[in-house]
């Protein structure tokens, strides 16, 4: 495989974190009841995985919306973050717009672009990502800073525990980047296929991430699917399949594998009618060390698929003219 | 609280998406065997009028919301994302959905949880009811029975009963009936209103797409490939929906997915791997 530059943005997504999470936020004394983080395709999920982080241990909902029409309930005590690395993005900028007349403070995470200018001329906060980036490699930052957001909102059990398992999720990148490795081996295994990623409700953002590496990096089809569906609706579907291409491929954490469980349900239904999966089950001593593993490991896959392909991760020549066309620029 | 615009036209818009997943139920490996198949799908095709029924009923006004947390499992998801996205759209009402059993440190006396479970034997049923017990919220159950039914009884909650011995497909008209009055009653204003007076218009939308040759065709040409159902976000009950009936009902298996996510990362994968001709995409 030829290295390409896409692995150095790999490497540096830890390093992107630490020098991102203890940005200091000043929210001005701001009573905040909820966040809502507005964010499309990557920085999407790169929201998918704090949200999911935080979902039991703060208490105000914090949720994410990938559509222009914001809630009706979003108001002065809303405290809103629009996550856009180009800051053009026509959805972002709508939702962005929304908040501002719903009375929310707006706090923006950006390369620049529009949004860059409308906020500073707002008078919001704007945290700055770098520029040069595919935007899916700039999630160290966007979540970095989401990390801060949310601790100077006075929650920050998230951001402790993410920078407690820093060193431990270093060496895990560092293991990936090692001649056969266990990235290696699952890259080899999924070439020539369309992987179907399942797994439970928080490990989805997992599914999506590892989806959008398929898709962007090694130029594959992907799809996702819940793990409580493959004990129901889609078991008979599965028996029904007689194709060779799709690859059933369940990620879950080491700690849901006991007896009983959602997963070891569906991994003995799969096993009783004889359809081949792989189930990777992923380590880690907290919720967010066992996550990011698990997103690491996806990203190093889909690149070393795409070297092995002899293809560029980086290149998604067609999402930009999509956006250009958009933009009515093409 | 509740902002009437229009006419209910989004919810129609929604409705009438769902009700043309009906037609699918039609797609079999043999084609010929369509029309033996089309009498025992009569219960789907009702859901407006199950909906009705549900309506009928007379909630007590509850009133006093101010955020509303409602869980829901496998067929209820389609239910509960239909009116949600309605209520999330027009009223102040905080509403979020939770499909785990995850009980987050937000959820307080606050809160307004309702616990959706078609069968009310989910395996998670009992561990978030007590949960939520615990963190002292008003508790509202939606069910056709099961061990739910028994933990709200027990407990003196808020029950509300449809119609039992159903599929988890064909029990939507009612799901969605009950939460409407559920919501309605609530504070949500003038939601159980809007709902009622759309319904002419479900039911002369799903006769004029039952006998259509142009879903007929739909259902014929998904045949050969697999399916995989896009929608905006608005629309997610949809694309579940026609995603659960493919996979349940006919057996065939189906993917779905969100525009925001095919229009920015997934077109790359469509637009350059080979295999996606064994896949047919349906925008909705």
């Amino acid at each position: 495989m030829e290295q390409t530059q896409a692995r150095m943005r790999l490497h540096s997504f830890i390093d992107d974190i630490e020098k991102s999470i203890d940005t200091k936020i000043d929210l001005k004394g701001q009573e905040v009841k909820s966040i809502m983080i507005g964010a499309m395709g990557g920085s999407a999920i790169s929201s998918n995985i704090v949200v999911s982080c935080c979902s039991e241990n703060t208490a105000i909902p914090i949720y994410i919306i990938r559509s222009p029409q914001i809630p009706s309930s979003v108001g002065p005590d809303t405290l809103t973050v629009i996550s856009t690395y180009s800051g053009n993005t026509d959805e972002t900028l709508e939702m962005y717009k929304r908040a501002k007349a719903a009375g929310s403070p707006i706090i923006v995470i950006t390369s620049g672009g529009k949004v860059e200018g409308m906020a500073e001329s707002d008078g919001y906060t704007v945290l700055k990502v770098p520029t040069g980036y595919q935007p899916r490699y700039s999630s160290g930052y966007m979540i970095g800073y989401l990390a801060a957001i949310i601790s100077a909102a006075g929650y920050t059990a998230f951001s402790n525990n993410l920078k407690s398992c820093l060193d431990s999720l270093k060496a895990y990148r560092n293991y990936m980047e090692v001649q056969g490795s266990l990235a290696y081996l699952l890259a080899d295994k999924y070439k020539d296929c369309v992987p179907v990623i399942c797994t439970e409700s928080k490990f989805k953002c997992i599914a999506l991430r590892w989806k959008s590496q398929f898709n962007e990096n090694s130029k594959t089809i992907c799809f996702d699917s819940a793990l409580s569906e493959l004990d129901s609706f889609e078991l008979k579907p599965w028996t029904n399949y007689k194709g060779k291409k799709l690859r059933l491929i369940l990620i879950a954490g080491e700690s849901d594998m006991a007896d009983g469980s959602l997963l070891k349900r569906a991994a003995n239904n799969l096993e009783s009618i004889g359809f081949p999966f792989d189930l990777i089950a992923v380590g880690g001593n907290t919720r967010e060390e066992t996550l990011f593993r698990a997103w690491i490991l996806g990203d190093y896959v889909t690149v070393y698929m795409a070297e092995h392909y002899g293809i560029d991760p980086e290149i998604t020549t067609v999402i930009s003219r999509l956006k250009r066309r958009i933009r009515g620029e093409e | 609280m509740f902002q009437q615009r229009g006419d209910g036209k989004d919810v129609i818009n929604m409705m009438s998406r769902i009700l043309v997943s009906v037609f699918f139920l039609y797609v079999r490996k043999d084609t010929s065997s369509i029309l033996l198949v089309k009498d025992i799908v009569s219960i789907p095709k009702t859901i407006p009028e199950d909906m009705e029924a549900q309506l009928s009923q007379k909630y007590d006004l509850l009133g006093g919301a101010t955020s509303i947390c409602i869980y829901n499992f496998e067929g209820s998801n389609v239910a509960a994302d239909v009116i949600s996205a309605y209520v999330y759209n027009y009223s102040k009402l905080q509403i979020h959905t939770i499909v785990d059993k995850s009980v987050p440190e937000w959820i307080g006396p606050d809160v307004d949880v309702v616990i959706m479970s078609y069968s009310g034997s989910n395996r998670y049923v009992e561990s978030i009811f007590n949960g939520v017990k615990a963190k002292g919220s008003r508790v509202h159950c939606i069910t056709s029975g099961g061990l739910l039914a028994e933990l709200c009884k027990k407990h003196g909650d808020d029950l509300h009963i449809v119609p039992e011995g159903l599929s988890s497909f064909e029990a939507t008209g009612f799901e969605m009936g009950a939460l409407v009055n559920l919501y309605d009653s609530l504070g949500v204003e003038g939601l159980k209103d809007n709902v009622k007076q759309m319904i002419p218009a479900l039911k002369q939308y799903r006769d004029e797409i039952w006998e259509s040759r142009d879903v007929w065709k739909l259902a014929i040409k998904v045949n050969g490939a697999i399916p995989v159902i896009y929608s905006s976000g608005e629309l997610r009950a949809v694309h579940k929906r026609w995603k659960f009936l493919l996979n349940g009902v006919t057996g065939k298996l189906a993917f779905s997915g969100e525009i925001p996510e095919f229009d920015h990362n997934e077109i790359v994968s469509w637009t350059e791997d080979a295999d996606a001709k064994e896949f047919i995409i349906l925008v909705i």
